[in-house]
């Protein structure tokens, strides 16, 4: 089951921008496997800007869905366990 | 960036070699705006940005075309790379296939591949076969595609065993060296895992990988371009989603370095993309001539043949074929004979012999008329050695380049001629040529706007405000034009749609015929195009006229001239009268005519009646065959901008002497009185003075018409200063005289064009003079041509004296006719009435007779409501019933019992049918005006005159009278408003005002036109106070200067229906 979320997290990349390990509900979890990442240009006729999204596989056995935004942030998008 | 080239490479192939650590790439997946919709990047921009990048080759890759390929090849070249001829193919399940040409055999295999794919389906939706492929794979490398290859659509659908049996058939078909999996990396979901399928697969297989991006647009920028785009093919809003739409703007022009990263763990594929460039040498072969062949029937040689029927025709022509025309015909023939024209030639003499044979009226035109070789053919009607012409304006062995024969036909016949030559040459050698209809401002508008989600009146407002002009000056154009300006369309909204607009500006938006060009090759014409279906059901090549050139292929022009076909229609209703009447014959010294013509009361002569001719005609006065050539001359951009209109106008009427900059320039400019007017004359300038040949010196001449010739004219410019230095002439002498030709040269006709379309616009302005009933019903029976719409041509005829009969089901044929010197309206003129239904009414009177009564027609012909009302309201039956609404009580009823012989009106309870009262004059006239867009009983103004009397409003023939530079008001329909580009760069607008009197010519000067120039574009009708003066001095007393324009409003005296209604008419 899958569960949109869409909610600010605190997340730290490798090198290659690619999501290392993030904390959600107050537990760090490190990423198992980077399953998918794409890019994702966004309502640009609106001003946003593009974001990448990641899926990953997390130490806990849930995939998330994590984006970065252009301006720095990461939102954990969605859970599916 | 550094690369090597070694030769002789592999196999003759050119080798590129990765030097070091350098790097390297070649992108061979690259979709130009010939993708049509679905590319954003400009081939200049993509092959000079991939020159800048040290990519030593590049591909373009469209989908299902090869319009690109010249341009894209010339761009190339012109930075150093290498072009690499491609496209994007789509297969019959709907997937792509990238295919690239690794050689001219290459080309011309794709060229039939995407053939196939446009011939064997639907129009605009080619998809090709697997057996095609097969047929034609050889000097083709194939790519696996994109996500919309097979190979990638089996692996996401996680069908392996599919995809293998997919990569097998084409690695069977193409080879291994040929056959290459194609990885792309552009952050789409699923990539990764496709990528390392697809990597897997190609192990399996046994083949290669490449890596290409699948380039779209230039760079990550121009993303919302291409999306934009996208949102116009798709017919959908930035808001909507859709397939189609990229996901992001990965898919742009990456640098080597970026494919690099991108592909850091696939090296191989990068080192492909190389391997694959250097297996590509260029498809196409400049320089090539594919030129046409002609069947001789008896067996002899195109050149014995041409030869023969040219001096037959010389016979016929001149009568004596005496030393100097000998002389100028074995020149020219020598020079088409070396060219290798012969058969071209042959090819145009026959096709019109055919269309003489079927009694077809042509008329050829253009720089053929320099040529005598021409005349005798039958070709033109032109006398190059009497008028003295230039044969080296039309060919000449320096030039080489290929001659353009254009002819006119009449309109309706011309296809006729055209399939004569399919069916003669065979689709294999012969189809239309193409054209890309390209954003103009306009069009910008309508799909952008559509796209951003504009609401549809908005943009059908702005859009229907907005001049004709590019898409890029959509900006300037809201600054410039008060129609749009003041329209209240808040400019701050459209700031993103301006925006894209300029960055689309010239972009093909889709391809089109061209009107008349047809290329004829010997080979087969799939070696050197693809060629697809028009929407005329004819086939046609995916170059246009400039390519076609560049290709080496030859044009020529069939065109249709409706106003031959007025011609044609004139002399048979003349005939009808005075069955002796020549057309070909009639003398070009009709005092008559030529009064008409001086007085400016030209409306529907052939290229004599537009307001700038009429402020001409006043001033110039032409008396002679001669003035009306130059007329036809003067009226262009070239004569107006070099200021050569006054003074040929004061020298031909000896108020200014006639000089000449050089003694040699009187033999060349005397005709014209010193003045530069034909293209021909800027060659024998250039010959004369600068002491070039006469290739030379139309090289010269073509070099000043064209931008991208710059740089050769600025050398030309220095060759001649030398040269006619050398020859003695003074450096001040020679530099004037270049300036002169120089500020001329582009924009003017060549004097054979001119003469060629004065000996038309004589003889219609001859029918005009002497036969106005027959030439006016003949006009109005080919519409839409000239200058002025429909209505003001009946009005002109009217003034004229000449009745004008509304339509009748029994007496009212096809076109306009003319019965016992009134013109009666045609049974075509009225609303909805379809060429099916009026051939029908047509033969049903024929077989059994005049209709006898309204039920007999519906019987009989069995109209729809909406026709029957129509024919009702626009008087056709009023000699049968002249009650219009008592009729269309009945329609129903005899629509719904199919013309049944009863007919009850409503009654009352004794059974007594209702009276039914007619429309009143003025209901009458308005459903007049509206099923036949004619005012047939009153001119529109005159509905209004009452009302304007009282404003101060005089009517045309009044203000007519008036002294001239007095004030005036008047008041009526606007004419043809436009704005042509001026000397100066200020707006002037002109229109034409008619009222039911007569028609007033009216300049607007920018002052006046940003002041009061809103409803000049968007209103029917306006009332005008002005000046009584004419432009450039005119003495014409129909003409007027305005000081301010006001929408015309409505009183009361228009039937209360009229005026809303009346808003939405435009003239």
């Amino acid at each position: 089951m899958s569960k949109r979320i869409d909610r600010p997290i605190q997340v730290t990349p490798h090198s290659d921008g690619a999501p290392r390990v993030f904390t959600w509900r107050d537990r760090r979890m490190a990423v198992r496997d980077l399953l998918d990442a794409w890019e994702e240009a966004g309502c640009w006729w609106l001003g946003e800007a593009p974001r990448w999204a990641y899926r990953v596989l997390a130490g806990d056995g849930a995939v998330y869905e994590l984006h970065h935004h252009a301006a720095g942030e990461w939102r954990l998008y969605r859970v599916a366990d | 960036m550094s690369f090597t080239i070694t030769q002789p490479g592999n196999g003759g192939f050119t080798v590129w070699r990765i030097e070091g650590d350098s790097v390297s790439f070649v992108h061979l997946h690259v979709h130009t705006p010939f993708s049509f919709l679905d590319g954003a990047a400009r081939i200049r921009d993509l092959a000079e940005t991939a020159a800048s990048l040290g990519m030593p080759a590049l591909a373009m890759t469209d989908h299902d075309n090869l319009s690109a390929s010249v341009q894209f090849h010339q761009a190339c070249e012109s930075v150093g790379i290498r072009p690499i001829t491609g496209a994007e193919v789509t297969l019959e399940s709907g997937y792509h296939i990238t295919l690239l040409a690794q050689s001219p055999r290459g080309y011309a295999h794709l060229c039939r591949i995407i053939t196939h794919g446009h011939l064997s389906q639907e129009r605009l939706h080619p998809a090709t076969t697997v057996d095609t492929l097969e047929s034609y794979h050889a000097d083709l490398i194939a790519l696996s595609g994109c996500r919309k290859g097979l190979l990638a659509a089996h692996l996401r659908r996680r069908q392996w065993n599919e995809a293998l049996s997919w990569g097998r058939r084409l690695k069977g078909i193409f080879g291994p060296e040929r056959f290459f999996v194609e990885l792309q990396n552009v952050g789409l979901p699923g990539g990764r895992t496709l990528t390392t399928q697809l990597a897997e697969l190609a192990q399996t297989l046994g083949v290669r990988t490449v890596a290409t991006n699948d380039v779209h647009h230039l760079t990550r920028e121009d993303f919302p371009v291409h999306d934009v785009l996208t949102c116009a093919r798709t017919l959908t809003r930035l808001d909507d989603v859709h397939p189609e739409r990229r996901l992001n703007a990965q898919c742009f022009l990456r640098s080597p370095a970026e494919m690099t990263e991108c592909f850091f763990d696939c090296p191989d594929a990068l080192r492909a993309t190389l391997d694959i460039a250097a297996q590509c040498e260029p498809a196409l072969r400049p320089g090539e001539h594919h030129l046409p062949a002609f069947e001789t029937p008896t067996g002899e040689t195109a050149q014995a043949m041409l030869r023969r029927l040219v001096w037959e025709g010389a016979r016929r022509r001149y009568g004596m074929v005496t030393p100097v025309i000998r002389q100028r015909l074995e020149h020219e023939l020598g020079v088409i004979s070396q060219l290798g024209f012969d058969d071209y030639f042959l090819i145009v003499w026959d096709l019109l012999d055919y269309a003489d044979r079927r009694g077809i009226r042509h008329a050829g035109r253009g720089s053929a008329a320099d040529s005598a070789v021409a005349y005798c053919l039958g070709i033109t009607s032109v006398d190059a050695i009497q008028r003295g012409l230039l044969f080296e304006r039309f060919m000449s062995l320096e030039r080489a380049a290929m001659p353009d024969i254009d002819i006119d036909f009449e309109a309706e016949k011309r296809d006729d001629v055209m399939h004569y030559v399919l069916r003669k040459y065979g689709q294999e050698h012969v189809a239309g040529v193409a054209t890309y209809n390209t954003f103009r401002a306009r069009s910008a508008v309508r799909d952008l706007g559509k796209a951003m989600g504009l609401p549809p009146e908005e943009i059908d407002r702005l859009a229907r405000h907005m001049p004709y002009c590019s898409a890029e000056a959509i900006e300037e154009a809201f600054d410039r034009y008060p129609e749009l300006r003041d329209s209240g369309l808040p400019r701050e909204r459209y700031e993103q749609l301006l925006r894209i607009s300029r960055v689309l500006a010239g972009f093909p938006r889709h391809l089109s015929t061209h009107l008349g060009g047809l290329v004829i090759t010997r080979e087969p014409l799939l070696d050197l195009t693809p060629v697809q279906m028009a929407a005329k059901d004819i086939p046609v090549i995916q170059f246009d006229k400039d390519d076609i050139e560049d290709l080496g292929m030859v044009k020529l022009d069939l065109l249709c001239l409706r106003m031959l076909s007025a011609v044609e229609t004139s002399v048979r209703l003349i005939r009808q009268r005075e069955p002796e009447f020549d057309y070909d014959t009639l003398p070009l010294d009709d005092v008559e005519t030529y009064r008409r013509i001086a007085a400016s009361d030209t409306v529907g002569m052939f290229q004599l009646e537009s307001p700038a001719q009429k402020a001409l005609h006043a001033r110039l006065r032409p008396d002679r065959f001669e003035d009306l050539i130059a007329s036809v001359a003067l009226i262009r951009p070239g004569p107006i901008s070099a200021n050569m209109v006054d003074p040929y106008i004061a020298r031909r009427q000896g108020r200014e002497p006639v000089t000449y900059a050089h003694p040699a320039l009187e033999r060349i400019l005397g005709k014209t009185y010193g003045v530069v007017l034909f293209q021909e004359q800027v060659i024998e300038i250039a010959t004369a003075i600068g002491g070039f040949s006469p290739g030379e010196a139309d090289k010269l001449r073509r070099a000043m018409t064209r931008y991208r010739m710059a740089d050769e004219l600025v050398e030309m410019r220095h060759q001649f200063i030398e040269r006619a230095r050398a020859r003695g002439i003074g450096e001040d002498v020679a530099q004037s005289v270049y300036e002169c030709i120089g500020s001329y040269a582009g924009y003017g006709f060549c004097e054979a064009h001119a003469a060629a379309f004065a000996d038309t616009a004589y003889k219609t302005a001859y029918l005009l003079a002497h036969y106005p009933a027959e030439f006016y019903a003949a006009l109005m029976s080919h519409q839409p041509m000239g200058f002025y719409p429909p209505n003001t041509l009946l009005w002109e005829a009217k003034r004229r004296g000449i009745e004008v009969l509304g339509p009748d089901v029994n007496r009212s044929e096809l076109g306009f006719t003319v019965e016992g010197g009134a013109i009666r309206v045609s049974l075509s003129q009225i609303r909805g009435m379809g060429a099916i239904r009026r051939e029908q009414i047509l033969a049903e009177r024929q077989a059994h007779g005049p209709f006898r009564s309204f039920v007999d027609f519906c019987r009989r012909v069995r109209p729809d409501q909406d026709l029957g009302r129509d024919l009702i309201l626009s008087g056709a039956f009023d000699s049968l019933c002249p009650n219009r609404r008592r009729l269309l009580w009945e329609l129903g009823r005899v629509v719904r019992d199919g013309g049944s012989e009863r007919l009850d009106l409503p009654g009352d309870s004794t059974g007594r049918q209702h009276r039914v009262p007619e429309f009143t004059a003025d209901e009458k006239w308005w459903h007049e005006f509206q099923v036949l867009g004619l005012g047939l009983r009153r001119h529109p103004m005159e509905v209004l005159r009452r009302n304007l009397r009282g404003r101060g409003v005089a009517t045309i023939a009044e203000a007519t009278q008036w002294k001239r530079n007095g004030s005036v008001r008047v008041a009526g329909l606007a004419v043809r408003p436009h704005r042509p580009p001026t000397r100066s760069g200020r707006t002037v607008a002109f229109f034409t005002l008619e009222d039911e009197t007569g028609l007033m010519d009216v300049t607007v000067f920018e002052s006046v036109y940003q002041r009061y120039g809103k409803p000049l574009f968007t209103r029917p009708a306006v009332v005008v106070t002005g000046r009584k003066e004419g432009r450039n001095g005119s003495s014409r007393p129909d003409s007027m200067v305005a000081m301010s324009i006001q929408e015309l409003q409505f009183g009361g005296h228009a039937p209360a229906s009229m005026a809303p209604k009346w808003s939405s008419w435009v003239p």
